[in-house]
């Protein structure tokens, strides 16, 4: 234990919580006049069935935000039970209170402030002895309990069963059987709560941590209780014995109380603390071993009480053990785990496409019909070209992200996984990423195809901060579906007979450049340690369906909220830059009346047939030349005019610009807007013969223009929903702003480098 | 607890067990590890290895915990 070094840590992060009311000393008391209403944490490990647990008690009332400052999950939900109110609140899964990562630290500051009246504890039954190290940590801080022994099934289909009674009085709290998949036993939770909640608050657990370190913790006790009450005040009726020995075992949180509650408590907690240091050292040992072999030693034996059965068939782990052998074998695993992937990808890209396809027909015919109604003119264009295109981009997108997540659910509730995490480590942990960056790299892209959006959603389930947002910011560089329209229009113009290993080499660059990013990343603004892996692989479950349904849904509905709300004004601008300023009223009036004499002759029935075939095309030329005269007049096609200065060292004409700057909005409007900057009307989606002919008789293009702007495209700023998804998972719009100007000026950097490459090796 | 025949948990190949003595990670990292069940005193069983020799898959306590070989390093065991 470093006592020292904590001090320092401690000084830089005033983390203590707000100071409630001073009258208010019990716990019970603190909830707002609400006396009928009911707060209850809900704690376990991970893989627990926690989530189940809850799901099952709250339904669908729940409520997902963050935590303040940080990125974890904090979730609620409320369960109206004989007319009283429920408050569940869902801890992150930890493992300890010894606030070691950021979800521990929550869990422990939650517990330490009191809010809630009860802890429900969710422990697994099949692995008693290292669930109950955390319930007996609460039960130490001194909180009432009901502890719910889970996926006792298993546990009795091996024929052991737990005595209820004895350990209910072991650790002085309720203890109940359940079944979290079933449902069994969960309904009698809540009257356990409440009785637990409307009862004395029981005395705080005594675990006795041996001859060596317990004279030292009873010095400390006395400390913190009689000499330096001060120390507790900012929580709500912790054991003085709880707060003493977090302190001897190095806790940052209970040290910065000590040192916001003045010098002479600090010195004195200081002088105790290393005392007890050199006491343990003298025995060999370190205060953090005698904590945790003891108090381990206390949980085993108490499972040891409580277990009964005899217990003759083999242990649950038998069938996911001989699983592993092969899913996470050095050779096999890996190959499974890129199987499991590549079908998972093609699942979401071709079931998803059904659905999308449909949302997006919806909403042109909707456009078209409003087109139809409404009389023309900017407000029906503002409507249908801006919002409702605008909302069919971000629609679009759902039935992809609806199960995707559905599908990250099942991976991280069947345990798989912390399986890939496991096998890919090694090459992410090179990097400077994680194993558990990999599921949302191949979200992202990494197989073509996939979308930057829920791969940056799924770095939730990534709980290394550092690793987390070099992740997040290095995944847009992926080959995401709506990129893929470009890479084949360009590889079909002008490398006909090597369009496949062009798309290949696109998805091999796309990861290359992905991993050189973050480690460049990770050795500057993102320099920091790597996180340690330390992660618990359990076994092989079946998930939940309920579970799984509940999480798609809300993750999905988090992405639309968000999304919307910051999509709509961002299309309404970009379809104003595109629009504003409209042509000169003669210009306009030009196109018209050459159009009204084209009509004219067209509508001459004397015509031969031929005629006015020609003439209707020229009619619809003229439309288009018309489209594109306003594109080019219009905002945005000033500044793409304005920016061939800068993109002329890479290859890229104004209308590239203004396809590159439509992409900002949605990569899928590049080849939209390049076909309508070259006069081909916007409907070129489908049917690239056209666009790609004049491509390739356009003086200004070459294959060497196709390579840069393909490197362009792959690295450029990501798209606006991205964008505003970086916002909502990193906190902070500087992440923005680096995604936007960084990116960019990578692919200029890369697309120039590539341009002056292909001119020297002969590609004009 | 000191030992004279202690040796680095990667040493332990694959299926072999052993009884750790010592783990020398220390603060957050060393409370991690610990919580896990990775405690002196504690029996653990080498379950595999990731592609290219990290992580380790260590079974301890009737679970599974993958672990990187650096950390793995600095708990030491007698076989």
């Amino acid at each position: 234990m470093n006592v020292a070094a904590d001090m320092r840590d401690m000084k830089s992060r005033p983390t203590v919580p707000e100071a409630p009311s001073m009258e208010n000393k019990s716990c019970r008391a603190r909830i707002g006049g609400l006396a009928y209403s009911l707060r209850v944490a809900v704690a376990g490990n991970p893989n627990c069935g926690k989530t189940t647990i809850f799901n099952h008690l709250t339904g669908a009332h729940q409520h997902v935000g963050n935590y303040s400052g940080v990125t974890v999950e904090k979730k609620e939900g409320i369960l109206r039970h004989e007319g009283r109110e429920i408050i569940f609140l869902d801890l992150p899964g930890a493992y300890s209170l010894s606030s070691s990562s950021q979800e521990e630290r929550i869990a422990c500051d939650t517990l330490l402030a009191g809010n809630e009246q009860a802890v429900l504890y969710v422990a697994d039954s099949g692995l008693l002895d290292r669930s109950l190290l955390l319930a007996v940590q609460i039960r130490e801080m001194g909180r009432p309990m009901v502890l719910a022994c889970n996926m006792i099934d298993e546990l009795r289909e091996q024929g052991h069963d737990i005595d209820f009674d004895r350990l209910s009085a072991l650790l002085n709290v309720t203890a109940l059987a359940t079944v979290g998949v079933s449902g069994q036993g969960v309904g009698e939770l809540l009257p356990a709560l409440e009785r637990t909640a409307s009862a004395e608050v029981p005395p705080p657990l005594m675990v006795s941590y041996g001859p060596a370190l317990d004279p030292s913790l009873a010095e400390m006790t006395d400390l913190v209780e009689k000499q330096h009450p001060q120390i507790l005040r900012y929580y709500g009726d912790v054991s003085p014995r709880w707060m003493a020995l977090m302190l001897l075992e190095g806790n940052e949180t209970a040290w910065d109380a000590v040192h916001a509650s003045g010098e002479a408590a600090e010195k004195a907690a200081w002088s105790v603390s290393a005392k007890a240091e050199c006491l343990a050292k003298a025995q060999g040992e370190t205060i953090e071993d005698i904590i945790a072999v003891q108090r381990f030693a206390f949980t085993r034996s108490v499972v040891r009480d409580c277990l009964c059965g005899a217990g003759e068939k083999k242990g649950r782990m038998s069938l996911s053990d001989r699983l592993d052998k092969a899913l996470a074998h050095s050779f096999f695993g890996a190959a499974a785990m890129v199987a499991v992937l590549y079908a998972m990808f093609n699942l979401v890209i071709f079931v998803g496409a059904y659905p999308q396809e449909w949302l997006e027909n919806a909403f042109a015919w909707l456009g078209g019909a409003l087109r139809d109604a409404l009389p023309e003119g900017f407000f029906t264009s503002l409507v249908t070209d801006g919002i409702i295109d605008g909302l069919g981009g971000v629609l679009s997108f759902v039935p992809l992200i609806i199960i995707l997540f559905v599908l990250i659910a099942v991976l991280e509730d069947s345990g798989y996984m912390a399986r890939m995490a496991y096998i890919a480590d090694r090459l992410f942990h090179a990097f400077g990423l994680h194993g558990t960056s990999v599921m949302p790299y191949i979200i992202a892209g990494g197989i073509a195809g996939g979308c930057a959006i829920p791969g940056v959603m799924a770095t939730r389930t990534m709980t290394s901060p550092l690793e987390r947002l070099a992740t997040m910011l290095t995944l847009p560089y992926m080959t995401c579906g709506a990129k893929l329209p470009v890479v084949l229009l360009l590889a079909g113009t002008f490398f006909p007979e090597n369009a496949a290993n062009v798309l290949f080499l696109v998805v091999v660059a796309s990861w290359l450049m992905a991993f050189a990013m973050a480690l460049l990343l990770r050795l500057t603004v993102l320099r920091g340690p790597s996180t340690p892996m330390v992660m618990e692989m359990p076994p092989y479950r079946w998930p939940s369906l309920r579970t799984i349904l509940i999480h798609g849904w809300e993750r999905t509905w988090m992405y639309l909220r968000k999304a919307v709300v910051v999509l709509l004004p961002v299309s309404i601008l970009l379809w104003a830059s595109m629009t504003f300023p409209s042509l000169p009223a003669e210009t306009t009036l030009d196109f018209e009346n050459r159009k009204g004499q084209l009509i004219l002759k067209a509508e001459d029935k004397s015509a031969p047939q031929e005629r006015r075939d020609a003439l209707q095309k020229q009619i619809a030329d003229l439309d288009n030349a018309r489209e594109a005269a306003a594109l080019r007049h219009s905002l945005a096609g000033r500044i793409a005019v304005w920016l061939e200065t800068f993109t002329e060292p890479v290859g890229f004409n104004w209308r590239t610009d203004v396809a590159l700057i439509g992409g900002i909005a949605a990569k899928e409007a590049i080849v939209a807007t390049l076909g309508t900057a070259y006069s081909l009307g916007s409907d070129v989606e489908g049917d690239d013969a056209p666009l790609s002919a004049l491509l390739k008789s356009d003086p200004t293009w070459s294959p060497a223009v196709a390579l840069s702007l393909l490197v362009f495209v792959l690295l450029y700023s990501p798209c606006f929903v991205t964008l505003v998804v970086i916002r909502q998972e990193s906190g902070s719009w500087k992440w923005v702003a680096f995604s936007i100007v960084f990116n960019t000026a990578l692919a200029y950097a890369a697309a120039f480098a590539a341009y002056r490459c292909a001119l020297s090796g002969g590609l004009s | 607890m000191q030992n004279q025949s202690a040796l680095a948990l990667t040493t332990l190949k694959q299926g072999e067990q052993a009884m750790i003595t010592q783990v020398r990670s220390h603060g957050a990292l060393g409370r991690r590890i610990r919580s896990m069940g990775l405690l002196p005193g504690m029996t653990v069983t080498m379950m595999g290895k990731a592609p290219m020799g990290d992580p380790l898959a260590l079974r301890v306590a009737n679970t599974t915990v993958a672990l990187r070989k650096r950390e793995a390093a600095e708990i030491l065991i007698v076989k």
